[in-house]
């Protein structure tokens, strides 16, 4: 279930300045980026050359949490914040909860393998909309969220909102500082007004959620909660007489063609001297080099969003090398690892 | 000034070397030939892409640590006495790792590295400075692992370059890194690094992997970067094997310090190791010294009153290597002989021979002289020239004299396999046509020892000579006439040139014609790339990346994230290449065009060209892409 602690949602609406909101924008970057690890971990397990219908569908997810994780930045510059990317506690602990109580008490992320119960018990929890839009045959009886839990839809909303009753006066006059290059120009844009951060906000919102009438965000590309229903269902959703359903193209699922990565893999759990132990630190200091070079973009120096791009090919190739790694006689392999790291090692005993 | 000086410090560690080695072998180039096979990892005697095709090119540095210094000549060892022991040496962690390129798969012996930061970090996120390695190639390279190899590569080599654009922490809290830092010009420091046990085993938790143990002292602006203007000790190499010193010891670096009376020595490349990880090979006592009679050779057994003692070296002491790496003070002060002598006679490493004898290992070069090229690494568009700056010394100090130029091949070329190919693919030659690049046959050093040469290629380049490779190879041997005969050179000491083809790109370049045989050759010897992110031999994955490829292919070379990662595109393919991707044909994508017959440049008459193979898959199959590169050049030279 896509919803997060009312207390949120409440701060938001008794923010009497902007500078009250500077926090809870903190928050939702830190949201956006949540998600990522294990999306991209899920991605990464999908081998070469098979499984491409999967991978493109979560590919184009993770692109939209990146450009997410960018908007909820750009906002926070545009009225005068700044965003941290690169602390330890950035990084959220897997498996465990989401920032801002996503998806409630009960409810922990894992970085695992490719699975379709991953997508239904994990992904759909975390990307399911406020009014799901009925598309036949799914399950029926999706639960309404229950009084103590607002949504992600409704913590924008409420920043949208705020944002309109503090006014144009809270905007600094700097977007070059912002993030805009690599994205669509309609989705990524500078945030300069009211306006421009309600159309923002309107994007993250969509892509996340969907509408309250249809699974669509744009035509043919459906909201997060859908393409990962899709993935589940195996089929694409197209619009019928009677509605929606899953009866579009075929989308294969091939279970050989996922790498057995360990489930929450962590640099402590392999032993020093071991290829798998020097992979996952490599990966894990790369991961923390990309928030390193997010967070100078971030922070004044937008351009240095391409040396952060290379970083996001390297690691990719870095995941792969790690799935290809074994662990232990049942045949599971290595998998990345999230954690912040100053320095790579585990080659051997610092001496 | 230099790393040699003191205040220094000591690092040891590891290094990730994730080359890739489909292009070890020059055949490969030949896209027309090329087998899907050669994409897969060595099976026993077959070769296919050696034993990392999907290497990333990455170079790292992994878990080094400061272990030890010295400050106004005082030995720094625990953190106790600098708390800068222990700190690490690392990459960037801001941006991708750099990267280990290769010339050219016929000049695979001056690997330098690109694009690679070097920091010295606490662990936490404080970083006492963060640098620019400048690029680099390694140098003398020779067999030091004395002892089995299991699967490591007992070749060794060692970096020496200078750290740029250095970016100090306000507050450093270690008085040797304040020192170095005042020390050094304009902030730029100098760094040296053996490397050694490289693993080049797959089934090895280290694969990859190799250690590395080196030296970070202050820099002088007007010092050459490359190597270190002092006394060199230089090894006999027996049948022109530039691999094995005839006494064992290897060519090693010294400078003499007058002011504090002391020789410092690095040992670090000079001394063999008996396993990968380092150990000193136990060659009984060595001694530093000085001799008294200059024509004193190696080899010779001397008595007592032919030298003098300058002292011992303790290589044989638990954790000398890592804690020095390898680099020595001999202070002199009060012996008199030596400080009115030593500006005039060679120093040497001998070793007792019992009695009153001692075996001269290896000495300082021939009437003192040393002279070599700083940067000696060189890629040429047509009509381009580059300046090679030259530094000779006598004993240390400026020499004038006059620098003989001329082309010599000898160490580059070949560059196959140990294996026959079907199809067959024959070896280019290198170094014709000669006229492609042009330089004096003589320059002279002046009152500071310096001189500079211009090479220009020509603008019409060597037209293609090597035909499914770009461009052509030349090396330039160099020699101070006034070198007495049977001066112990140093056979890596050239210049290594690569002069790209002169192309003339059409206005409307188009994918089949122009674009594809550029872009099919990356993704056949980069599958690492064409599996996991752009597939560079198909039009449609090169069109829906190409904003990112035009990000790439537009970088400034120095660039860890510039395409190619080889650094082998000449400047007019890329503009070609860039002005493609901008390009919008009638698909509203950069123009296809239409498919041609894919290798239609007449293989028959390159069969017929000149160049054979060895037969048979010999135990070089085994011994890793230098080695083998080595023995194709002793091959050649036969």
């Amino acid at each position: 279930m896509i919803k997060l602690d009312r207390k949120y949602v409440e701060q938001v609406q008794a923010s009497a300045t902007k500078a009250d909101l500077f926090p809870l924008l903190q928050n939702a970057i830190e949201l956006e980026h949540a998600t990522i690890p294990p999306y991209l971990t899920a991605m990464f397990s999908l081998k070469a050359g098979t499984n491409d219908a999967i991978r493109s569908l979560i590919r184009s997810i993770v692109f939209q949490e990146m450009s997410h994780m960018t908007i909820a930045a750009n906002l926070l510059i545009s009225i005068g914040g700044c965003p941290q990317i690169n602390t330890p506690d950035f990084i959220p602990k897997y498996p465990g909860k989401l920032p801002m109580g996503i998806g409630g008490q009960d409810f922990e992320v894992p970085i695992k393998h490719f699975s379709k119960e991953l997508v239904r018990d994990v992904f759909m929890v975390i990307e399911e909309p406020e009014h799901p839009v009925y598309v036949q045959p799914p399950e029926a009886g999706l639960e309404a969220a229950q009084d103590q839990f607002a949504t992600i839809g409704e913590f924008y909303d409420a920043v949208k909102q705020k944002i309109e009753d503090l006014g144009d006066g809270i905007f600094v006059d700097d977007p070059k500082k912002q993030v805009v290059e690599w994205f669509e120009t309609d989705r990524v844009f500078p945030i300069t007004n009211v306006e421009t951060a309600g159309k923002s906000i309107d994007v993250i919102v969509v892509e996340g959620e969907g509408t309250r009438t249809t699974p669509f965000e744009s035509p043919a590309d459906p909201a997060h909660f859908y393409k990962f229903s899709e993935i589940y269902e195996g089929q694409r959703i197209v619009e019928t007489q009677d509605g929606f359903a899953y009866a579009g193209a075929s989308i294969p699922f091939d279970a050989t063609g996922v790498f057995p990565m360990v489930d929450n893999p962590k640099v402590a759990d392999f032993a020093i001297g071991t290829a798998a132990r020097i992979g996952v630190e490599r990966y894990a200091y790369s991961y923390s080099s990309l928030l390193n070079a997010l967070h100078v973009a971030f922070n004044g120096k937008p351009d240095h969003i391409n040396t952060a791009i290379g970083l996001m090919y390297s690691l990719k190739i870095e995941a792969v090398n790690l799935m290809s790694i074994q662990v232990g006689q049942t045949g599971q392999t290595a998998g990345p690892s999230y954690e912040y790291r100053n320095t790579q090692g585990g080659v051997s005993a610092a001496s | 000034m230099s790393y040699l000086s003191s205040p220094r410090m000591h690092f040891a560690g590891y290094f990730q070397a994730d080359v890739s080695t489909i292009n070890n072998d020059v055949r490969h180039f030949d896209s027309a030939a090329f087998l899907p096979k050669y994409q897969l990892p060595q099976h026993g005697n077959e070769m296919n892409g050696w034993w990392n095709p999907e290497g990333s090119g990455a170079y790292r540095l992994v878990q080094c640590t400061i272990t030890g210094g010295v400050l106004n000549g005082n030995p720094i060892a625990t953190a106790s006495d600098d708390p800068a022991i222990g700190m690490t040496i690392s990459g960037s962690d801001g941006r991708v790792s750099g990267k280990l390129v290769d010339l050219d798969p016929q000049q695979q012996m001056v690997s330098q590295i690109w694009g690679m930061s070097v920091r010295l970090t606490d662990g936490s996120a404080k970083d006492l400075f963060n640098s620019e390695y400048r690029v680099a190639p390694f140098m003398n390279l020779w067999r030091r692992q004395q002892g089995p190899s299991q699967g490591d590569q007992t070749l060794a080599a060692k970096y020496q370059s200078v750290l740029e654009n250095v970016v100090w922490s306000d507050t450093l809290g270690s008085p040797l890194v304040d020192a170095i830092r005042a020390a050094s010009d304009d902030g730029v420091l100098s760094i040296d690094f053996n490397v050694f046990g490289y693993k080049m085993d797959a089934s090895s938790p280290t694969f990859t992997l190799g250690r590395i143990i080196g030296t970070i002292g202050p820099a002088g602006k007007n010092d050459p970067a490359h190597f270190v203007i002092g006394r060199h000790l230089m090894a006999t190499f027996a049948g022109g094997d530039p691999t094995t010193p005839m006494q064992g010891i290897y060519n090693l670096p010294c400078v003499v310090d007058t002011d504090s009376t002391t020789v410092t020595a690095n040992l670090g490349n000079a001394i063999p190791i008996s396993n990968a990880d380092g150990t000193p090979q136990n060659l009984g006592e060595l001694q530093m010294a000085v001799l008294k009679n200059t024509g004193t050779a190696n080899g010779d057994v001397i008595d007592s009153s032919e030298i003098e003692i300058l002292g011992q070296v303790p290589y044989r002491g638990d954790g000398w290597y890592t804690q020095t790496a390898g680099v020595i003070d001999f202070p002199y002060t009060g012996n008199q002989w030596v400080e009115d002598n030593i500006h005039d006679r060679p120093l040497a490493l001998v070793r007792p021979a019992g009695h009153d004898d001692y075996s001269v290992l290896i000495r300082e070069g021939q009437d003192g002289l040393y002279m070599r090229a700083d940067e000696h690494v060189y890629r040429l568009d047509p009509g381009t020239s580059a300046s090679v700056e030259f530094f000779a010394s006598r004993y240390g100090h400026p020499h004038e004299g006059k620098i003989d130029l001329s082309a010599n091949n000898t160490m580059i070329g070949g560059g196959g396999g140990p294996n026959q190919l079907h199809p067959h693919v024959d070896i280019p030659d290198v170094g014709d046509p000669p006229d492609a690049i042009s330089y004096p046959n003589t320059i002279a050093t002046d009152a500071n020892g310096r001189a500079t040469l211009t090479l220009t290629a020509s603008p019409t380049g060597p037209g293609n000579p090597r035909q499914y490779i770009d461009g052509q190879l030349y090396g330039i041997g160099y020699s101070l006439t006034d070198q007495p005969p049977g001066y112990n050179s140093n056979p890596w000491l050239f210049v290594s040139v690569l002069v790209w083809d002169a192309i003339e790109a059409p206005d409307e370049p188009t994918w089949y014609r122009d674009i594809q045989p550029i872009m099919q050759q990356y993704g056949n010897l980069y599958p690492i790339m064409s599996k996991h992110l752009v597939d560079l031999g198909d039009y449609q994955s090169v069109v829906e990346h190409r904003s990112i490829l035009k990000l790439a292919f537009g970088l400034p070379v120095s660039d860890p994230n510039y395409m190619p990662v080889t650094r082998d595109l000449s400047s007019a393919k890329r503009d070609m290449l860039l002005a493609w991707l901008d390009s919008i044909g009638p698909n509203g994508l950069p123009i296809k065009g239409h498919s041609q017959q894919s290798g239609a440049r007449g293989r028959a008459s390159l069969k017929a060209a000149v160049g054979s193979l060895t037969e048979s898959v010999s135990a070089a199959a085994t011994a890793g892409g230098k080695t083998t590169f080595l023995e194709n050049l002793k091959q050649k030279a036969r």
